[in-house]
C-alpha cells in the first residue's frame, strides 16, 4: 500500500516540478527599443510647467535685447 | 509648448571663442574636452564664416536612435539628455551625430567623475539626478535651466550670435534681423536639427 | 562644482605639467599630466578643480543665488582688453564660485570673448607666483616679503647712492587700477627720475601725440556704443574681432542697421571677413593710403568745406603733400589700385558720419606719429569729428591702459598730461603738500649737453622709455643723457616680450645689477636670462584681488568690487608700493594725504588726492561716491548715449567719461563725444582745444563761427586764464576763495576750479575754442609725410622716401635712423614680418597662457606664411620652421600656410613667451608658476626702430626669412 503510494507520489512530483519549470513570469522585461532606460530626471516634470518656461522665455529676452 | 533651440548667426559669428571658455567656466569642462568649439569655413579668404557647434538639442535626435542601451531622454522642452550610468561607451551616436557634438574622454581619464562615458552639450541642463546637486556637477555640469537661467555660452556670447532659448522667441529675433540686413539667412544647422520647415 | 580656493601652501612637489610628446612635435599639453599634477595640493587641504570635483555648490536647488545670503554678488570688470566688460562674480565662503553675465552693463550687455568669458579662473589658478622668491645662485628660493623688500631698498639705495636715482628704471603697468597707476608715478617722482614708463609706450603713445597736437586731447573721441550711430566704419591696422571682441557687437550691429564696414589691413583678419570692402595694403604704406583717400575726396568735391572753414587750420599744406599722391603713386607705394581707392573714399563720403577705428597696425611705427595725424585730418576733411557716429575712435589695448597713460605712468608726463615742465612739477608738487625745491634734490642735478642732452636738468626731460631700457643697458655710458646706464630694472606688471630685439634684452638682463619683477606671474622676465643672483619675484594680486577705478577705451571711469582675498603670499599693488615707499624713506610724503590702513593706502583717499590735481583732463569732478554710484546702476544707462534715464545719476554718462570738469559740486555728466558742439560744454559738450596757440603764419588759429550750444562767447576764444577772466569781466563771479587760487593762473593751473566753474557757466569750454591743427609744427614732420621702414622689402622706395638722420639725445638716447636703413636687407630677409594678436591671450600672455580655459584653445605659437612663400622655403602646413631676422634674433616655430597673409608677408602673433630661440625655458619658472602653453616670443625676431615722436616700437614692418627647421 504504500509502495503503491510512493509510486503514485515520485511521478507525481516529477510532473510537478516539470511543470514548474515550465512556468512563465509575468513580470518579463521587454527591451523596448528608443525607450529611455536610465534613472528619472526630474527637470522633465519641471520642463512642462508653463510658469517654467515663462521664466526662461524672460530670461530669454533679456538676454537678448539691445536695450 | 516652448522648443528648446540653439541658433548661431554666422554674420555676427566672429570665432572670439567666449562661447566656449564660457562653457568650461559654468560646466568646469576639463583640459581636453570641448562641448562647445567654434569652427571656421574659408579660413583666411574671402567667404570666411564662423560657427559655434555643440550639441543641437535635436527634434528627433539621431543619437537617440542609435543608442544601444538606450541612454537619452528628452525634457518636456525638448533638450536632449543622457544618463552617463547607463551609456557604455560605444560611439554609435558620434556617428549618428551630424553635428560632431559627442565627446569621449579616453578610459582612463576621468571626465566629470565618469570614465570613458559619452559627455555632450547639456544646454546647461545637467542630467538624470537632482538639479543644482553635487552629484549632477560632478557627472553633467551646470543646471542652468533650472536655475532660470540659459545655457552660459549664448548668454555670453560677445556679439550675441549665439542665441538659446525657445524656438518660437529665437525665430522671431532672428527675423527681425535679417529684415534689416535683407540678405541671405545664415541659420546655420536649422534645416538639419529642426527639420525643413523652420 | 565650482572651483575652490586651494591651500595658501603649495606643494614644493608640484611639477610643471606640461611635456614634450614622444614624437618630438614640440610642447603640446598632455591632458594626463595635466590632470594629475593641475589639482594636487599640499597638506591634506582641499584635492579640488578638475581632480575631484565636488566640494562648494553654489545653488543647491534652491534656486536663484544669494537666496541664503551665503552667495553674495560683487560688480567687477573685464581684466584683459579696454572695452571694460562688467562681470557679476557670484563670491560664496570667500571663493569665487560664480560668474554671472552683466546684461544691464552699458559696454557689453553681457558679452564676453573668450578671456572675459573665462576670468572666474583668476580665482582659482595655481600657476601664479605665490611667495616673494630670490634667485641664489640661478635657483629659485622662498623670502619672506620683508626680506625681499629690504634686500631690494638696499640695493636700490646703492645704486642710487654711487650712480644717482636715474640709474633705476620704473616700469609700470596698464593693469594697474587708476589709483595704483597714480601711486605709482608718484614714487617714482618721490624717488626721483623720470625713468618710469608703462605699456601705453608700446601701444598707442604715438596715438597720444599725434592726436592730442591734432585737437588737443590724445584719446578715443566717441565710444564703442557710438559706433551704433555711424554710417560707416573704417577699421585700419585693427583687428576687433580678436583684440576687442565686444566692440564687435556695436560694428555689427551698426552693419546691420545698414552702414558699412571698410577694412583696411595687410592681413584678412577675422574683421575683414564682415567687411563690405576689404583693402589689403602693404605694411606700413598708410600715408600713401591716406593720401590716396583725401585725393579722391578732394577730387571729387567731397570735402566737408564748412567744417574745414571753421574748424581746421592747415589743410592747404595738407592738399600740397597730396598732390604728389596720385592714384599711380599710391598704387605703386601701398598696393591699391585707383579703383579701390575711389570706392573706399566713396563709401565714407556717401556715408556720413562715420567713425574712424585702428590700433596698433597705426602706431608702432618708426613714422607711427604721422599715420595717427593722416588719420585724424582724414576725419577733419570729411567733417566727421565732434558728431554723434564720427570720431576717431581709437581702441586701447589693456583694460586700463587709458588710466595708466592718464595718470602719466609715462616717462615723458605727470598725472593729467601736464608735462614735465617747472609749472606742472609745481602744480603737483602742491597738489601732494610737498615743497617742490625738496622734490626737486631729489633728482640728479647735472646736465649733459655734450651727449647730446638739453640744458635742463633731469627732472624736466623725457626719461628712458620703456621701447629702449634695453639701451639704457647697454648703451655706451658717454652717450646716455643721465649719469650712469641704468642699472636696475623693476618690471611692475610689465611683460618683457611685448618689447622688441630678443638676443640684446637677454644681454641686458643680465647685465643689470639688480632685476625686480612684481607681478602675478613670473613672466619672461624671470625666465629668459641666465642670471644667478639679485633676481627678485614680487607677488602682486591680480584686480580681482582689490579693489578701485579704471577707465575704459572711452574715457569712462568704471569701479570694481574686491571680489576675493589676495591668493597666496600675494600682496595688491599699492600695498606693495607703500612697503617699498618706506623702505627708501619716503612712505610718509607719499601718502601725507592719504590713510594708510597698516600697509595698504586708502583707494578712495587717493581718488580724492588725484581729483585735486587733475584738472587738465577733468578727472577732477569724480568721487569715489559719484562713480560707486555708477556701478552699481549699470542698468539706468542707455547703451547707445551712455546717458542715465532716469535713477540716481539721471542725465550724467556712464563712468563720467573725461572731461569731467571742474569740482564733483559742479556735477558735470561727463563727456561721451569730445569735440561736439551740439551740446552746452555743461552737458557734455565741447570743441577742438586751444592748445598750440592763437596764431601761426598769420592765420587766426582759433575758431571761426562754430561754439559749443549755449556759449557766451559765439567763436573762437583762446584758453581761459585769470587775465581772460578779468578782461570779459567775468572775474567778479569767482568766489574769494577761488581768487585766492586762480589769480594768475590759466584754467587748468588753477586749484580752485574756480575758472573752470565760470567758463562753464558761460557756455564755453575751459580749454579754448580753436581750429584743429592738420599741421604740427613741432613734430620731425610737420606735414605727415611717408618714410620707408627701417628694414623695408621695397628698397627701390628709399631713394624718394627716405627715413630721418640719426639722433642723438632722444629720450636720453642715440637713436638710429639712417644707419640702418643705409643697408638693403631684403635680399637674404625677402618677407615682411608684422605681428598682432589673437583673441585667446593679451599682452605678454603670461596670465592667459596660465588660465587653462584659455591656453587650451591655443597651444602652439605659428607664423600665417603665404602659400607662395611657403612653397618658395619649402615650408609646409604644420611644419617646424625657423624664422630670422636681419638683425640675428631668431625662433622656431609652426608654420600656418594660409591665404590670410598676402605674398611676401608673415604675421606672427605676440603672446607667446618661454621659448628662446628654440630653447625651452620652462624648467626656470619658480615650481608650478610656469604657464600651461609656453612658445618663442614673436618680438625675438623683431628688430630696431623707433617712433621720431614717442620711441615707440617699430613691430607692424621688419623682416625676415623663414627655412624648415
Amino acid at each position: 500500500m504504500k509502495t503503491r503510494f510512493l509510486f503514485a507520489a515520485i511521478p507525481l512530483g516529477v510532473v510537478l516540478l516539470l511543470l514548474t519549470g515550465c512556468y512563465e513570469s509575468r513580470d518579463v522585461t521587454l527591451h523596448d527599443a528608443g525607450v529611455y532606460k536610465g534613472a528619472p530626471d526630474p527637470l522633465v516634470e519641471m520642463s512642462a510647467d508653463p510658469a517654467y518656461q515663462e521664466r526662461l522665455r524672460e530670461r530669454l529676452l533679456m538676454v537678448q535685447t539691445d536695450r | 509648448m516652448a522648443k528648446m533651440k540653439f541658433l548661431c548667426d554666422a554674420e555676427r559669428c566672429i570665432e572670439c571663442n567666449g562661447c566656449v571658455t564660457a562653457c568650461k567656466n559654468v560646466n568646469e569642462v576639463p583640459w581636453g574636452i570641448n562641448r562647445r568649439r567654434v569652427v571656421t569655413l574659408n579660413d583666411g579668404v574671402p567667404g570666411e564664416k564662423s560657427i559655434s557647434v555643440a550639441c543641437m538639442h535635436c527634434t528627433d535626435a539621431p543619437c537617440a536612435a542609435v543608442c544601444p542601451v538606450d541612454c537619452f531622454y528628452t525634457t518636456a522642452d525638448g533638450v536632449v539628455l543622457h544618463d552617463k550610468d547607463l551609456c557604455i561607451g560605444c560611439g554609435y551616436c558620434f556617428y549618428a551625430c551630424p553635428f560632431g557634438a559627442p565627446q569621449y574622454p579616453s578610459p582612463q581619464e576621468r571626465a566629470f567623475a565618469v570614465r570613458g562615458k559619452m559627455d555632450k552639450c547639456t544646454f546647461c541642463a545637467g542630467g538624470p539626478e537632482e538639479p543644482g546637486s553635487q552629484a549632477e556637477f560632478e557627472k553633467y555640469g551646470a543646471n542652468r535651466l533650472a536655475e532660470g537661467k540659459l545655457p552660459a555660452c549664448a548668454e555670453m556670447c560677445a556679439t550675441k550670435a549665439l542665441l538659446a532659448g525657445d524656438g518660437d522667441v529665437l525665430s522671431d529675433i532672428y527675423r527681425k534681423r535679417i529684415l534689416r540686413r535683407a540678405g541671405r539667412p545664415e541659420t546655420w544647422g536649422w534645416e538639419k536639427a529642426y527639420g525643413a520647415d523652420v | 562644482m565650482k572651483l575652490i580656493k586651494k591651500s595658501d601652501s603649495v606643494s614644493a612637489a608640484e611639477s610643471p605639467s606640461a611635456s614634450r610628446n614622444a614624437d618630438g612635435k614640440g610642447v603640446s599639453l598632455d591632458r594626463r599630466a595635466f590632470l594629475r599634477n593641475a589639482g594636487l595640493t599640499a597638506g591634506g587641504f582641499a584635492l579640488a578643480s578638475q581632480v575631484t570635483p565636488g566640494l562648494v555648490r553654489q545653488a543647491e536647488a534652491e534656486g536663484p543665488v544669494s537666496a541664503n545670503g551665503e552667495v553674495q554678488t560683487r560688480r567687477t570688470v573685464c581684466g584683459h582688453c579696454s572695452v571694460g566688460c562688467g562681470i557679476y562674480a557670484e563670491v560664496k565662503d570667500g571663493v569665487w564660485v560664480g560668474q554671472e553675465p552683466a546684461f544691464d552693463h552699458p559696454f557689453c550687455l553681457g558679452g564676453h570673448c573668450a578671456k572675459g568669458a573665462a576670468v572666474r579662473e583668476h580665482g582659482h589658478g595655481e600657476r601664479r607666483l605665490k611667495y616673494p622668491m630670490k634667485m641664489v645662485d640661478g635657483q629659485w628660493k622662498r623670502i619672506s616679503w620683508d626680506q625681499a623688500i629690504d634686500e631690494i631698498g638696499d640695493k636700490m639705495l646703492e645704486i642710487r647712492e654711487k650712480s644717482g636715482p636715474d640709474s633705476v628704471q620704473w616700469l609700470g603697468s596698464a593693469k594697474f587700477n587708476n589709483e595704483q597707476a597714480y601711486l605709482f608715478r608718484k614714487m617714482a617722482a618721490l624717488w626721483g627720475s623720470n625713468n618710469v614708463d608703462h605699456q601705453a609706450r608700446i601701444c598707442h603713445s604715438t596715438t597720444v601725440a599725434g592726436v592730442a597736437n591734432t585737437w588737443g586731447y590724445g584719446a578715443m573721441t566717441n565710444s564703442y556704443n557710438d559706433i551704433l550711430k555711424s554710417k560707416s566704419i573704417l577699421i585700419i591696422g585693427g583687428n576687433p574681432a580678436e583684440a576687442h571682441p565686444v566692440s564687435m557687437q556695436f560694428v555689427l550691429r551698426a552693419k546691420e542697421n545698414g552702414a558699412k564696414l571698410l577694412v583696411i589691413d595687410p592681413r584678412f583678419s577675422r574683421t575683414a571677413a564682415h567687411a563690405d570692402q576689404f583693402m589689403r595694403i602693404r605694411p606700413g604704406s598708410d600715408i600713401a593710403v591716406m593720401y590716396g583717400m583725401l585725393w579722391h575726396i578732394f577730387e571729387n568735391g567731397w570735402e566737408d568745406k564748412e567744417f574745414l572753414q571753421q574748424r581746421v587750420w592747415g589743410m592747404d599744406q595738407i592738399r600740397e603733400e597730396m598732390a604728389r599722391w596720385t592714384p599711380e603713386e599710391v598704387e605703386r607705394v601701398s598696393g591699391v589700385d585707383r579703383e579701390s581707392m575711389y570706392e573706399a573714399a566713396r563709401l565714407m563720403a556717401e556715408n556720413r558720419p562715420g567713425t574712424f577705428v585702428w590700433c596698433m597696425g597705426g602706431t608702432q611705427h618708426t613714422i607711427g606719429n604721422n599715420f595717427t595725424r593722416l588719420y585724424s585730418i582724414v576725419q577733419l576733411a570729411l567733417g566727421n569729428m565732434g558728431r554723434e557716429g564720427g570720431g576717431t575712435n581709437i581702441f586701447r589695448g589693456h583694460d586700463n591702459v587709458q588710466g595708466a597713460t592718464d595718470f602719466g605712468v609715462l616717462s615723458d608726463n605727470l598725472p593729467g598730461y601736464y608735462g614735465l615742465s617747472e609749472a606742472a612739477w609745481r602744480h603737483w608738487a602742491a597738489v601732494w603738500d610737498l615743497d617742490f625745491d625738496q622734490l626737486a634734490a631729489r633728482f640728479a642735478q647735472e646736465t649733459y649737453p655734450e651727449r647730446g642732452g638739453p640744458a635742463t636738468k633731469p627732472m624736466f626731460t623725457a626719461g628712458i622709455p620703456v621701447s629702449r631700457w634695453i639701451d639704457g643697458v647697454l648703451e655706451d655710458r658717454d652717450q646716455i643723457v643721465q649719469p650712469d646706464n641704468l642699472r636696475a630694472m623693476v618690471f611692475w606688471g610689465h611683460a618683457p616680450n611685448s618689447q622688441v630685439r630678443g638676443p640684446e634684452m637677454k644681454k641686458a638682463f643680465e647685465k643689470l645689477d639688480m632685476l625686480v619683477v612684481v607681478d602675478p606671474f613670473p613672466t619672461v622676465s624671470a625666465v629668459m636670462h641666465d642670471r644667478r643672483e639679485n633676481t627678485y619675484l614680487l607677488p602682486a594680486t591680480t584686480q580681482f584681488e582689490t579693489y578701485g577705478s579704471l577707465t575704459a577705451s572711452n574715457r569712462s571711469v568704471q569701479w570694481r568690487d574686491k571680489v576675493i582675498d589676495p591668493l597666496f603670499d600675494s600682496r595688491p599693488d599699492h600695498v606693495i608700493m607703500y612697503k617699498l615707499a618706506t623702505k627708501l624713506g619716503f612712505a610718509d610724503d607719499l601718502t601725507k594725504n592719504i590713510q594708510v590702513n597698516g600697509d595698504e593706502p586708502l583707494i578712495e583717499d587717493i581718488v580724492r588726492e588725484y581729483t585735486r590735481g587733475m584738472w587738465s583732463i577733468g578727472y577732477s569732478g569724480m568721487t569715489p561716491e559719484r562713480l560707486k554710484t555708477h556701478q552699481q546702476n549699470w542698468h539706468t544707462f542707455n547703451t547707445t548715449t551712455l546717458r542715465a534715464e532716469g535713477g540716481p545719476v539721471h542725465n550724467e554718462f556712464y563712468g563720467l567719461p573725461w572731461p569731467c570738469w571742474g569740482t564733483p559740486e559742479m556735477k558735470h555728466p561727463g563727456t561721451a563725444n569730445l569735440y561736439d558742439t551740439s551740446l552746452p560744454v555743461a552737458d557734455g559738450g565741447l570743441n577742438f582745444r586751444e592748445n598750440f596757440g592763437t596764431e601761426r603764419d598769420g592765420d587766426d588759429l582759433l575758431a571761426e563761427g562754430s561754439y559749443p550750444v549755449g556759449s557766451d562767447i559765439e567763436g573762437g576764444h583762446p584758453r581761459f586764464t585769470a587775465d581772460l577772466l578779468k578782461q570779459l569781466g567775468w572775474w567778479d563771479e569767482l568766489t574769494d576763495e577761488e581768487k585766492e587760487l586762480a589769480d594768475g593762473q590759466a584754467w587748468n593751473y588753477d586749484r580752485s576750479g574756480g575758472i573752470i566753474r565760470v567758463a562753464i557757466k558761460h557756455g564755453c569750454a575751459p580749454f579754448g575754442n580753436a581750429k584743429a591743427r592738420c599741421v604740427a609744427w613741432n613734430f620731425p614732420d610737420p606735414v605727415p609725410i611717408h618714410r620707408e621702414p627701417l628694414y623695408t622689402s621695397r628698397y627701390d622706395l628709399v631713394a624718394n622716401y627716405p627715413t630721418y638722420e640719426d639722433r642723438r639725445g632722444f629720450f636720453r638716447l642715440p637713436t638710429r635712423y639712417e644707419s640702418v636703413q643705409a643697408t638693403d636687407f631684403s635680399d637674404d630677409y625677402p618677407l615682411i614680418h608684422t605681428s598682432g594678436r589673437l583673441v585667446e591671450y593679451e599682452g605678454g600672455g603670461d596670465e592667459t597662457r596660465s588660465n587653462p580655459w584659455l591656453a587650451e584653445l591655443q597651444q602652439e605659437m605659428f607664423a600665417e606664411i603665404n602659400p607662395v612663400d611657403a612653397n618658395n622655403a619649402g615650408v609646409r602646413d604644420g611644419q617646424d620652421i625657423w624664422l630670422e631676422s636681419p638683425e640675428g634674433g631668431r625662433i622656431r616655430i609652426k608654420a600656418m600656410v594660409t591665404q590670410r597673409v598676402a605674398p611676401g608677408v608673415v604675421f606672427t602673433p605676440y603672446h607667446f613667451g618661454g621659448h628662446f630661440e628654440g630653447r625651452d625655458l620652462r624648467e626656470n619658472y619658480p615650481e608650478g608658476a610656469d604657464p600651461f602653453v609656453l612658445g618663442e616670443a614673436a618680438n625675438t625676431a623683431f628688430t630696431y626702430g623707433y617712433d621720431s615722436v614717442t620711441a615707440m616700437q617699430e613691430t607692424k614692418c621688419s623682416l625676415c626669412a623663414i627655412r624648415p627647421a
